[in-house]
């Protein structure tokens, strides 16, 4: 697989590993049925603990990103109905911190929507002629 | 099953304690590393654990027989690699194996030679022309092919280049899967105990300091940035498994296995941010309180 462990980031392994997996479906690089390696296979390939893989899978499964049948393999499960949910669900967190923050800068929240709008329309102008070519 | 088991181990060489009071249980089937700084009683630990040191006190048992009563049988479960292994320098890698072989009824020639291959090993070659890194894969082939229950290597991957030390751990870790089989390592290095090992303990002043199961711990430790009054600092210090309180400008740094729950009752709290910490900070934390 194309899971890299950044042993400077102080993140656990564990979780490098389910992030990566989870971004992944998310992307829809890996798609629902699309079957993982093995625990085993996974660990000796990355070189790191079965035990760490284990744990990685075991967070996916929780998160109802993967699931283990019994002996016979790891599959993606969900797919795009996953990703909806997934993708609401973290736009609900982005929402909730914009909000956060605005009550901390000391804006009402009809101002903090006011620059979500804001927002939008200067996401869907087009670029004035000369700039922002690097996209 | 537990392949090591030790309580209250102590040992002291003249006036100076090494290590007091040593409680570990290293699990069958487990790759354990014993992490600690330069000077914390590692390589004494491994050594009492072997025999070659006699403990000033406290009692422990490996593979099952008290410490101390390392007989002959016993001892070939056990390979240890120190972590400069001394070979007979004038003989070839081939007869080093040889050598080996004749001692050991487990020998299995078929391992030697599939680890010899992995490595790429120079069988013609005498050890005292072996690079260090060469030394340590050799060390490591000629632990592996006596079949031991328990591997006790001392600071391994040392003197490896990253090429070589990611070969070494694939090895390692490739010859920790037989279920049977107990590995117990030191390391001061973070990187490889987090990607080797499923169980760590951290030896620090002369104790084991935390030890159990790797993601276990990972996943209980917590930074918690505390929004409350000064008033606050004594209550959160006396919460189970709070370990350091440190004062920031509107509250506190809480460190340790600490349940939010507890923090948010605490009379004056208004906020938490929580953080996970990595194996390295989880290391500092304990060192440096």
């Amino acid at each position: 697989m194309w899971l890299r462990i950044d042993s400077l980031s102080g993140v656990p392994i564990y979780r490098q590993i389910a992030a990566q997996i989870e971004q992944a479906v998310m992307a829809g690089v890996l798609q629902s049925g699309d079957k993982l390696p093995g625990v085993r296979e996974l660990a000796v390939e990355l070189a790191v603990n079965p035990a760490t893989v284990a744990k990685a899978y075991e967070e996916l499964q929780q998160a109802g990103v993967i699931e283990q049948p019994r002996g016979r393999g790891t599959f993606v499960l969900g797919g795009p109905k996953l990703a909806q949910d997934e993708r609401m669900r973290r736009l609900g967190e982005a929402a909730q911190a914009l909000v956060a923050e605005a009550e901390r800068l000391g804006f009402r929240p009809e101002e903090a929507l006011a620059a979500v709008r804001r927002a939008v329309r200067a996401d869907r102008e087009p670029p004035p002629e000369g700039e922002g070519g690097d996209a | 099953m537990t392949a090591i088991s030790l309580r209250g181990l102590r040992k002291r060489f003249g006036a100076l304690p090494v290590l007091d009071g040593i409680d570990l249980e290293v699990p069958e089937g487990s790759v354990y590393g014993l992490l600690g700084l330069n000077g914390a009683g590692k390589t004494t630990l491994l050594r009492l654990l072997m025999g070659f040191l006699r403990p000033s006190g406290g009692e422990g048992d490996i593979l099952g027989h008290s410490l101390g009563g390392l007989d002959t049988a016993l001892r070939r479960r056990i390979a240890y690699v120190p972590e400069r292994p001394a070979f007979y320098e004038s003989m070839r890698v081939g007869e080093l194996m040889r050598f080996v072989a004749a001692l050991h009824p487990a020998w299995d020639q078929t391992v030697a030679d599939g680890y010899i291959d992995a490595f790429g090993l120079p069988l013609g070659r005498r050890a005292r022309a072996l690079s260090t890194g060469m030394r340590t894969q050799l060390a490591l082939v000629l632990a592996l092919a006596t079949d031991p229950e328990l591997l006790v290597i001392d600071e391994p991957a040392a003197g490896l280049d990253p090429v070589h030390r990611r070969r070494y751990l694939q090895v390692l870790l490739e010859a920790s899967a037989v279920p049977t089989r107990t590995v117990l390592l030191t390391s001061q290095d973070l990187g490889l105990v987090e990607r080797a090992c499923d169980h760590f303990a951290l030896l620090h002043e002369r104790r084991i300091q935390v030890a159990g199961p790797l993601t276990e711990i990972l996943d209980a430790e917590r930074r918690l940035v505390v929004q409350a009054p000064a008033e606050a600092g004594a209550a959160l210090g006396a919460l189970a498994g709070v370990r350091s309180v440190r004062p920031e400008p509107h509250g506190f740094l809480v460190t340790g296995r600490v349940d939010e729950r507890l923090v948010q009752g605490v009379p004056g709290v208004r906020g938490i941010q929580a953080y996970g910490l990595s194996l390295e900070e989880i290391f500092w934390s304990y060192v440096e309180g």
